[in-house]
C-alpha cells in the first residue's frame, strides 16, 4: 500500500468524531461531508435512514471524524445609552467569534462517527453507532480594548448531544427495505453569558452591572430517548429514501440538563477576585445548582439517487428540520437559602429567547465512482432557522450556501478511506429591528407583571434583554475523514 | 411566543417564572390575615377570589361567581386567568383547557372570605410551586411557578434547604351528586409525617444517652400524618389525634375555646375547638429503609446535632444512632413553633373524611398543615421531582429556632460539610466516634 494511503487510513482511523453545524444546532454532515444521505446503503444509514442498512452486505465498521472551524462577526447597531433602544449615541466595535469542533475529547464527539454492523443474508441488518446529531460551539472574543458587545447574549457556548443508537433494517420485498433506529441522546452543555442587572434603570449595558453566568454540566448525564424510522425503495437505477427522526420522546421534545458546574460572578468581579459572592465564606466549590431545558427539532429526510451511467450518479436530498420547537432556553438556579442576592438582585431564572423556525436543507450531488475510487461534489443550500429579527450572538443563522468536495479510495481489499472538505457561507444577516427589547423590562415592572401586556409577554419570553440589532456574518470550514472496513 | 408548558394533550399553561403576589385569608374568624392563600379571578360576577389550596382534590371555578347562577356539580373544561392577590389584580398566569368543577368552595378563614373557585392539587401538581409565607400579615405572600427545581437533595441540603419527599395521595372515585355519577380524583395531595408537641431542645442541654434499640423509647411527641393545605388557616387535627396529644401534654380532651372553622371543604363552617400547639416537626411522607417514624427521627436528629455541637468536649454518637460503627443519616425536617394555632374537629367531619378518601390502603391522615402554620417559612412543593415529589423548605430570614428550624439531612461522615447549619467534620479527629458500649 502506498505510504500516502496508509497515512490517510491512519488519520481516519484515529480521528474520532467531527461533524459540521448546519442550523444553529444541527450537524449537517454526520458521518462524512460528501457521500452519505437517505439513499446510502452503509453504516451512515443509522443516522440518515435506517432502512438503508438493508442494503449492506456482510460486516462493516466505520470510523471517522471531522474538524470544523466556524467564524462569525457581529457589528451591533448603536443604542441609546439611557434606554438601550436602537439607535443612539453609544456605538460598538465589530466583534468576532470562533469555534472549533473536533472529536478527540471526553465525553466523545462532537463531529465523530463510529459504527459497527452487518447485513445478514440479504434479509436483515443490524448496526450500532455513536455520533453527534446536534452540536454547537462558539466563543466571542473581546475587542482589543476589552469590550464585549455581544456579552448579554453570548460569551461562549458549547452544546453537544452524543447519540448511541441501534439501527435495524429488514427487507420488506426485493425493492423495499424498512428500518428503525432507537437511540439515546446524551447531552453536555456549557453556556456563558452576562445578565444586565441594571436593565430598566438609566445605566443599561454598563459592564459594571453585568453578572456573568457560567453554566456547565458535569460528566455524563441521563440520556433522552429518540426514534428514527425510514423506508428505502430501489428499482433499477433509481433509489428513494425517506426517514423521520423524532425529537426527544416523553418530554415534548425537551432536553432537561442539570447544571452541576454553575457559577455566577458579580458585576465587575474578576474570576477569583475577592468581593461579594453568592456562596457563604469558606464554601468549597459552587453552592449553586442549575437546570437548563430546551427543545430539539425532529427531522425529516428525503433523498433520491439516479444512477445515470455505470460510473455517474446524481443525488438530491431534502431535509426538513422542525426547528420551530426550539423556542427558548430556560435556566433555573438554586442557591443558599440564607442569602438575599440570588433572586432579588441577580436573577435565579433566565429565559433566553430563541424563536427558531423550521428550516430546509437542500442538496444536489454528483458522484463519479469506479471500483477503487469515488469522487463527489455537493452543493447545499439551507434556509435560516432563525428569523432575522431573532438573530443574536448565540443564534446566528441565515440562508447558507455550501459547496463541498469528497473523495474516497480503496486502500486495501475491503478498506476504504474518504476525505471531504466543505465551505459554508452565510449570506450576511441584517436583523433590522431586533426582537430583543431592553425597555420591556421596566415597562413590565411598571405594569406590575401583567401578562396581558406586550412588555410582560416579552419579558416572559426572554426578549427583555439588551438589543441584538446589527449585522451578522458567518462562515465555516469543514474537513472530514472516514474509514470503512468491510469484511 | 409565550412561555408555554403543556402537561396533557389539550391543557396549556402560560406563566412567567416570577413571584405571583397573593393575599391571605384570616387564619380564624377575627384572626390575623396569615391564612389561606388567595389569588383573584374574573367571573361573570366580576373580580372574585381564587383560593390556592394544595390539599383541595379538585380544581373548581364557578364561572358565574358564587352568588346564584351556575350549575353546581358540573364538570367542564375551561380557562382560568389567574390574577394576583393585590388590589390591581393583574393577570399573572393563564391555564387553558383545564378540567374544572362548577362548584363554589366553602368560605375560608371567615364567613366573608368566599372564593369563587380553587386552584387545587391537580393543577398545582403540574409545577414546582414555590410559596413564601411571611410571618407578618403586613407582607404579601407569593407563589412562584417553575417547571422544575434544580439541585439534588444533598446540594440543597448544603444550601440550607430541608428536602422532604412524598407520594401524592387522594386519588379516588368520588360520588358527585346531582349531574354525573362519579368524579375521578387524581392523586394530588401532599401528605407528610409529623411529630406533634415534641419536647424542647437545646444544644447546651445535658447529653441524652441512648443504647442500641432504645431509639423509639427516647422519642417525645406524637406521630401524625398531615396533608399540606395552603388554602387552610390553622393546623387542623382530628379529635382522635388531639386526644393522643392531650394525653401526652397532660391537657384536657376538650381544652380550647369553641368556635367555627371556615374551610373550603364544606359549605357550612365546622364546629371546632381552637387552642395552640407548642411545636410541630414535619418530616417526609414516605417510608424508606432507615425510617423509624417522625418522633423517633426527630430525637435522633437532635442527638446527632448535639454531638456535633459538643464534639470539642468529647461528645460521641449514641449507639442507637449508629449501626456497625457508622452513624445513621438523619432525616430532613422542618420544625415550626411559636406556638401554632390549632383547630380540633371531629373525625366524622366532612373535612377529615375527605382527607381519608383513599383510605385504605394508605395510612390515616390526621389533619392539615395550614398556611398559618407555615407562616415564617419559604416552602416549595416540587411536584415534578423524580422519583418522588419533594418539599423543599427553609425559614424566613430572621426566624428564631423556636419559630422555625429547617434541618437538612445529615450524614456525620466523609468530607467536612454542613450539618445543622454548621461546618462539621473538620476537627483534627474528623467526625466524633460512636460511643463505646
Amino acid at each position: 500500500m502506498p505510504t500516502r494511503h496508509r497515512l490517510l487510513a491512519f488519520l481516519a482511523a484515529t480521528t474520532l468524531a467531527p461533524s459540521v453545524l448546519a442550523g444553529p444546532l444541527d450537524d449537517a454532515h454526520v458521518a462524512d461531508t460528501g457521500f452519505s444521505g437517505p439513499t446510502t446503503g452503509d453504516l451512515t444509514a443509522v443516522y440518515w435512514n435506517p432502512a438503508g442498512l438493508g442494503l449492506m452486505q456482510g460486516p462493516q465498521v466505520m470510523v471517522g471524524g471531522a474538524w470544523q472551524s466556524t467564524s462569525v462577526s457581529v457589528a451591533r447597531t448603536s443604542i441609546n445609552s439611557s434606554t438601550g433602544a436602537n439607535p443612539g449615541s453609544t456605538t460598538f466595535p465589530t466583534v468576532s467569534g470562533s469555534g472549533t469542533l473536533q472529536p478527540i475529547r471526553w465525553p466523545p464527539g462532537p463531529s465523530g462517527f463510529f459504527a459497527i454492523g452487518a447485513g445478514i443474508g440479504h434479509r436483515f441488518a443490524i448496526a450500532l453507532a455513536l455520533y453527534s446529531p446536534f452540536s454547537s460551539k462558539l466563543t466571542m472574543s473581546p475587542t482589543s480594548d476589552g469590550q464585549e458587545p455581544a456579552r448579554y447574549h453570548l460569551v461562549s457556548m458549547e452544546f453537544n448531544h452524543i447519540a448511541t443508537a441501534i439501527g435495524l433494517a429488514v427487507h420488506a420485498s426485493d425493492s423495499i427495505q424498512v428500518g428503525v433506529t432507537p437511540g439515546l441522546l446524551f447531552p453536555t452543555a456549557h453556556l456563558v453569558f452576562d445578565e444586565d442587572t441594571a436593565l430598566g434603570s438609566t445605566a443599561v449595558e454598563n459592564p459594571a452591572g453585568a453578572a456573568r453566568y457560567d453554566l456547565a454540566t458535569k460528566g455524563l448525564l441521563l440520556p433522552s430517548y429518540f426514534l428514527a424510522v425510514g423506508a428505502h425503495y430501489r428499482r433499477g437505477r433509481f433509489n428513494l429514501g425517506l426517514s423521520y427522526t423524532t425529537a426527544p420522546l416523553g418530554t415534548s421534545g425537551a432536553v432537561n440538563v442539570p447544571l452541576d458546574n454553575t457559577q455566577i460572578r458579580f458585576p465587575a468581579m474578576a474570576e477569583g477576585a475577592p468581593g461579594p459572592g453568592l456562596c457563604p465564606d469558606g464554601s468549597t466549590g459552587s453552592c449553586l445548582a442549575g437546570q437548563m431545558s430546551y427543545r430539539l427539532p425532529s427531522i425529516y429526510n428525503l433523498g433520491a439517487t439516479w444512477q445515470a451511467t455505470k460510473n455517474w450518479s446524481v443525488t438530491g436530498i431534502l431535509r426538513w428540520l422542525r426547528y420551530g420547537a426550539h423556542d427558548k432556553i430556560t435556566i433555573l438556579i438554586a442557591g443558599p437559602s440564607s442569602q438575599a442576592v440570588l433572586g432579588p438582585t441577580v436573577p435565579d431564572h433566565v429565559v433566553l429567547y430563541r424563536g427558531f423556525q423550521d428550516s430546509f436543507d437542500l442538496r444536489g450531488r454528483l458522484t463519479y465512482e469506479t471500483k477503487d475510487f469515488r469522487v463527489g461534489g455537493t452543493l447545499r443550500l439551507e434556509t435560516s432557522a432563525v428569523p432575522a429579527s431573532h438573530v443574536n450572538a448565540a443564534a446566528i443563522d441565515g440562508t447558507k450556501l455550501e459547496p463541498s468536495l469528497a473523495a474516497e479510495i480503496r486502500i486495501w481489499r475491503q478498506i476504504r478511506a474518504s476525505a471531504g472538505y466543505a465551505f459554508t457561507w452565510m449570506f450576511p444577516v441584517d436583523t433590522g429591528a431586533s426582537v430583543f427589547d431592553p425597555t420591556a423590562a421596566s415597562a413590565c415592572a411598571s405594569a406590575g407583571g401583567d401578562l396581558s401586556t406586550p412588555a410582560c409577554q416579552a419579558r416572559m419570553n426572554g426578549q427583555a434583554r439588551p438589543s441584538a440589532a446589527g449585522t451578522y456574518h458567518l462562515w465555516r470550514q469543514t474537513f472530514s475523514l472516514l474509514t470503512t472496513f468491510g469484511f | 411566543m409565550l412561555l408555554l408548558a403543556s402537561c396533557g394533550p389539550d391543557q396549556s399553561f402560560v406563566y412567567d417564572l416570577e413571584p405571583i403576589q397573593l393575599a391571605r385569608a384570616p387564619i380564624t374568624p377575627g384572626g390575623q390575615a396569615i391564612g389561606g392563600l388567595l389569588a383573584n379571578v374574573t367571573t361573570s360576577a366580576g373580580l372574585q377570589r381564587l383560593l390556592v389550596d394544595s390539599a383541595y382534590p379538585i380544581n373548581s371555578l364557578a364561572p358565574a361567581g358564587c352568588v346564584g347562577g351556575g350549575t353546581p356539580g358540573w364538570t367542564y373544561t375551561g380557562n382560568v386567568d389567574l390574577r394576583d392577590g393585590s388590589a390591581s389584580a393583574v393577570v399573572r398566569a393563564s391555564f387553558d383547557n383545564v378540567g374544572l368543577l362548577d362548584l363554589c368552595p366553602g368560605s375560608t378563614g371567615d364567613a366573608a372570605t368566599q372564593p369563587a373557585g380553587v386552584m387545587g392539587g391537580p393543577l398545582l401538581a403540574n409545577f414546582s410551586v414555590g410559596f413564601a409565607f411571611p410571618r407578618s400579615a403586613d407582607e404579601a405572600a407569593s407563589m412562584t411557578l417553575w417547571p422544575g427545581f434544580p439541585g439534588s437533595d444533598a446540594q440543597l441540603g448544603q444550601d440550607g434547604f430541608a428536602s422532604m419527599h412524598f407520594n401524592l395521595r387522594a386519588g379516588a372515585a368520588a360520588g358527585q351528586g346531582t349531574a354525573e355519577a362519579s368524579l375521578s380524583l387524581p392523586n394530588s395531595r401532599v401528605v407528610l409525617s409529623a411529630c406533634a408537641a415534641p419536647r424542647s431542645f437545646s444544644i447546651t442541654e445535658p447529653a441524652e444517652t441512648c443504647a442500641s434499640g432504645e431509639a423509639a423509647l427516647k422519642a417525645s411527641g406524637l406521630d401524625l400524618m398531615l396533608a399540606v393545605g395552603t388554602g387552610e388557616g390553622p393546623l387542623i387535627l382530628s379529635q382522635a389525634a388531639w386526644q393522643r396529644i392531650a394525653a401526652q401534654l397532660g391537657m384536657a380532651n376538650d381544652a380550647g375555646t369553641s368556635g367555627e372553622l371556615y374551610t373550603p371543604f364544606t359549605l357550612e363552617p365546622i364546629t371546632a375547638r381552637f387552642l395552640t400547639l407548642p411545636s410541630l416537626a414535619v418530616f417526609q411522607g414516605i417510608t424508606d429503609s432507615g425510617w423509624s417514624g417522625p418522633c423517633t427521627e426527630l430525637a435522633r436528629a437532635r442527638r446527632i446535632e448535639w454531638v456535633l455541637a459538643n464534639q470539642a468536649t468529647g461528645a460521641c454518637f449514641q449507639r442507637c444512632d449508629a449501626t456497625s460503627g457508622q452513624t445513621l443519616t438523619s432525616h430532613a425536617y422542618l420544625e415550626l413553633g411559636g406556638p401554632l394555632d390549632l383547630a380540633v374537629i371531629s373525625e366524622t367531619s366532612d373535612l377529615i373524611r375527605s382527607l381519608n378518601v383513599d383510605l385504605p390502603p394508605n395510612p390515616q391522615v390526621d389533619g392539615i398543615i395550614g398556611a398559618g402554620t407555615l407562616a415564617g417559612t419559604r416552602l416549595r412543593i416540587d411536584y415534578p421531582a423524580q422519583p418522588q415529589g419533594r418539599i423543599i423548605a427553609t425559614c424566613e430570614d430572621g426566624s428564631t429556632r423556636e419559630e422555625c428550624w429547617a434541618a437538612p439531612s445529615c450524614l456525620a461522615a466523609g468530607q467536612p460539610h454542613l450539618c445543622f447549619g454548621q461546618l462539621a467534620g473538620q476537627s483534627p479527629g474528623g467526625w466524633a466516634p460512636v460511643c463505646p458500649n
